[in-house]
């Protein structure tokens, strides 16, 4: 199934992109997706562990079950304000 | 009313329509970007925000205040985008019968905005930047 990353603030900095678009098994997780990306893109896992996911605009934990077409987005400790 | 906008703040934008007569309390709060942090000096802010995402939390934290605090009225309006020192980056515009109930409705609103909004500000130095949030500069 096809899967759309976010990536954001210091993040997208780091990885020089702000969008991933990848391939992964049917019934993947969160977990799952970012054991994926941790293999392929070099620098994905520094911090990441700190970091808050959403999947289509609304937080998930790490078990969350992914769906064809969702929007994945990693969200640094936020700042606003 | 939630608004993200990369122009520059301007109170009375916003603030002529917020006055109702069935209020007794009018509160506005600021947010502005200082010139100094953590013993830096700052030269200026960059604000990015997940747009889509920081306006739905927002109106979650909006919707909850206006039934919790009873509020008649509620705006907030944060600037994203480079913003020099001084400059308003967040607008907050509360209403209610008494003044108790928006000053408890401002407080938690900017709490929680901290907590989990989807907005990232950068800090500008003379000699290099930082994340603000990151592990060697929290917020």
């Amino acid at each position: 199934m096809k899967i759309t990353v976010k990536l954001f603030g210091p993040h997208k900095e780091k990885l020089k992109k702000d969008s991933i678009y990848l391939n992964i098994s049917d019934n993947s997780d969160i977990s799952d997706l970012i054991f994926n990306l941790n293999q392929n893109e070099p620098g994905f896992k520094d911090n990441v562990k700190s970091y808050a996911v959403a999947v289509n605009l609304i937080y998930q934990d790490k078990d969350f079950i992914l769906n064809d077409g969702d929007e994945v987005a990693f969200i640094p400790p936020v700042s606003g304000g | 009313m939630i608004v993200i906008t990369e122009n520059i703040i301007k109170i009375e934008d916003y603030i002529n329509e917020s006055n109702d007569s069935s209020s007794g309390s009018l509160l506005i709060f600021c947010g502005t970007t200082r010139d100094n942090n953590l013993g830096k000096s700052v030269d200026y802010l960059e604000y990015e925000s997940y747009v889509d995402m920081a306006k739905l939390k927002l109106k979650e934290i909006a919707d909850f205040s206006i039934s919790k605090w009873s509020l008649n009225n509620l705006k907030i309006i944060h600037r994203i985008g480079k913003i020099d020192i001084s400059e308003i980056s967040l607008l907050i515009i509360a209403s209610s019968s008494h003044r108790n109930e928006s000053f408890r409705a401002i407080e938690y609103i900017v709490s929680e905005l901290k907590k989990s909004v989807p907005i990232w500000k950068k800090e500008y130095y003379t000699d290099g930047e930082s994340w603000i949030g990151s592990p060697d500069n929290p917020n």
